[in-house]
């Protein structure tokens, strides 16, 4: 009987040191390896050499990589925020917000490569967006709004009853309520789910690789020039063996931004457990 | 002014929810026409268990089984190796009382999964590989462990924190009980919180499983990339990775390019079907609790 119990334990809290040393190992592999590569020039200059990547730096990667992540979280926070107040404040019928739900749930569901593939055929095909900034931002909202619109939708459902109930008993319009009750309350957890959702689409190159990343090109323009970006490049510098001290330059400046978006999204939390005493 | 704002919010909210449910129709329906062609040429059934994929012969062959068992087999690997550490690490934190010590250990995972997958493929490259070439005298570490070894990692924290939810529900709601009946911690989540998780680990399996399936660049760094009846340490491939790595030089229209939407849509009915039915199970399952 006892000797089972300490088997369990072990068992517990051996896979959570594991766990937690996990993320310790890919940290410190990356950072201690990209040591030496990333100085002020890497960032900031384009790539060089022959094949191109193999010197030079990385700036049109960061660069499109950034744009790219502020339309996908631009349009998916939108899209995700009207739906949520949808569902928690307008609809009525339990039926039909439970089929809204399932359908978001299966957006969920769709891999990204596949989402590359519509938007490769749906919108730089049908639509004529050609490979571009804006199709790769488009496709990446599609494969980010699930994870927001299900956050918010839970945030605005934890709203007190009684809070409400007072801003409809002072007569006050929905969107009154909405606009100056529920964004207020919620802004800081608003921005970091959009935070949190922007880190996953900064990190995916399945997506962007079929519909506008290359493998070089200059800083974008306008949303309608191809880009580079900084998973592809990875991908591109170490699946062609280009350069490996590159790539863990590159690994370096894509953890740096997922990891700056991630604490962006936390900070809400650390706030308020600093708070308490 | 208030009732045009009013009216405006009213229209915006329901016009983005028609928008975003008629994104997966648009979704299914244009990756279900581009793939439906092929059908003409080749009949469904050769597609799904051909095991030649060539579909730039003359004699064109487009068989997607070695594709589905290659993606299935990482996938049950993945799951074989994390599913325990990621119960017993859920069992932990479920049972964890300092609460700043279990946010820390809930951002860390948080952070785990956050990491892009071309990182862990570059990682498992790098070490998981090297360190199969090494100790098991393989020609080419590029198998299907390798690639079961890095989605193991990358499924752990979805893992954790789906069954983590659920456990810890039924951790508070027998813990005054088991208090007052003087029973150690550790016998009551195993006699106690255990069995009862096992709702709990059923969706934990099926979110780590569709996870899996559906990612593409990690695993195709590691995996080898040939189309051949997969073995454990012999090379194999994804059907994210062939639809990856072959429609940059597909033609517009032609079979190849037709072939490579229909593996999509197979794997897409595939997840959509098992997020459905998870997100029923997990429906049912809080609905029990409470």
């Amino acid at each position: 009987m006892k000797a089972s119990n300490v088997t369990l334990r072990c068992w517990t809290i051996l896979s959570t040191v594991l766990s937690l040393g996990l993320l310790v190992f890919i940290l410190g592999f990356v950072y201690i390896k990209a040591q030496g590569v990333v100085t002020l020039n890497f960032i900031l200059a384009k790539p060089a050499g022959f094949p191109v990547g193999s010197a030079g730096g990385i700036w049109p990667a960061i660069a499109g990589s950034l744009l790219v992540t502020l339309i996908a979280a631009l349009s998916a926070g939108i899209l995700a925020f009207f739906t949520a107040v949808y569902m928690v404040f307008y609809c009525r019928s339990p039926r039909f917000s439970l089929l809204l739900n399932l359908i978001i749930q299966c957006i969920a569901g769709i891999p990204s490569i596949v989402l590359g593939l519509f938007g490769y055929a749906f919108l730089v095909i049908k639509l004529e967006l050609g490979l571009s900034l804006l199709a790769s931002g488009l496709t990446l909202a599609i494969m980010i709004f699930p994870f927001i619109q299900i956050r918010l939708q839970k945030l605005f459902q934890e709203t007190s009853q009684q809070l409400l109930d007072a801003a409809a008993s002072l007569g006050v319009s929905q969107a009154y309520t909405i606009f100056n009750l529920l964004l207020p309350l919620y802004r800081k957890q608003i921005l970091s789910i959009v935070a949190l959702a922007s880190g996953f689409a900064m990190g995916a190159a399945a997506p962007v690789m079929l519909t506008g990343c290359m493998m070089n090109a200059p800083v974008p323009k306008s949303i309608t020039s191809p880009f580079m970006s900084l998973p592809y490049h990875l991908y591109v510098l170490i699946g062609q063996g280009i350069s490996l001290e590159n790539a863990y330059g590159t690994a370096f400046i894509l953890m740096s931004l997922v990891l700056g978006l991630n604490l962006l999204a936390a900070l809400p939390t650390i706030l308020r457990m600093r708070g308490k005493p | 002014m208030n009732q045009i704002l009013e009216k405006l919010v009213s229209f915006l909210s329901r016009l983005f929810t028609a928008l975003s449910a008629i994104l997966l129709f648009l979704v299914i329906i244009f990756i279900a026409r581009e793939s439906l062609q092929i059908f003409r040429e080749v009949n469904f059934f050769d597609f799904i268990s051909g095991i030649s994929w060539n579909p730039l012969a003359r004699e064109p062959k487009a068989g997607i089984l070695p594709m589905i068992l290659g993606t299935v087999y990482v996938s049950i690997v993945a799951i074989l190796i994390s599913l325990p550490i990621g119960i017993g690490c859920a069992l932990e934190l479920a049972a964890l009382e300092n609460e700043r010590l279990k946010s820390f250990c809930t951002s860390v995972l948080g952070v785990l999964a956050g990491i892009p997958s071309v990182i862990y493929g570059f990682i498992g490259l790098l070490v998981v590989v090297k360190f199969l070439e090494k100790n098991f005298l393989l020609a080419a570490g590029e198998s299907i462990l390798s690639g079961g070894i890095v989605l193991a990692v990358m499924v752990l924290p979805y893992i954790v924190s789906s069954a983590a939810e659920t456990m810890e529900k039924s951790y508070k709601q027998y813990k005054e009980p088991s208090l007052a009946l003087g029973v150690s911690k550790s016998y009551m989540l195993r006699a106690l919180i255990l069995p009862n998780a096992k709702g709990a680990i059923l969706t934990a399996m099926i979110l780590a499983f569709s996870r899996a399936m559906g990612e593409t660049m990690a695993v195709m760094m590691v995996i080898g990339n040939s189309p051949i009846l997969p073995q454990l340490l012999g090379k194999g491939e994804t059907i994210p990775a062939l639809i990856a790595l072959e429609i940059g030089t597909a033609g517009l229209g032609s079979l190849h390019y037709h072939a490579l939407f229909s593996a999509g849509f197979v794997l897409m009915m595939l997840l959509i079907f098992l997020n459905a039915l998870l997100y029923l199970i997990k429906k049912n399952l809080t609905e029990n609790l409470h």
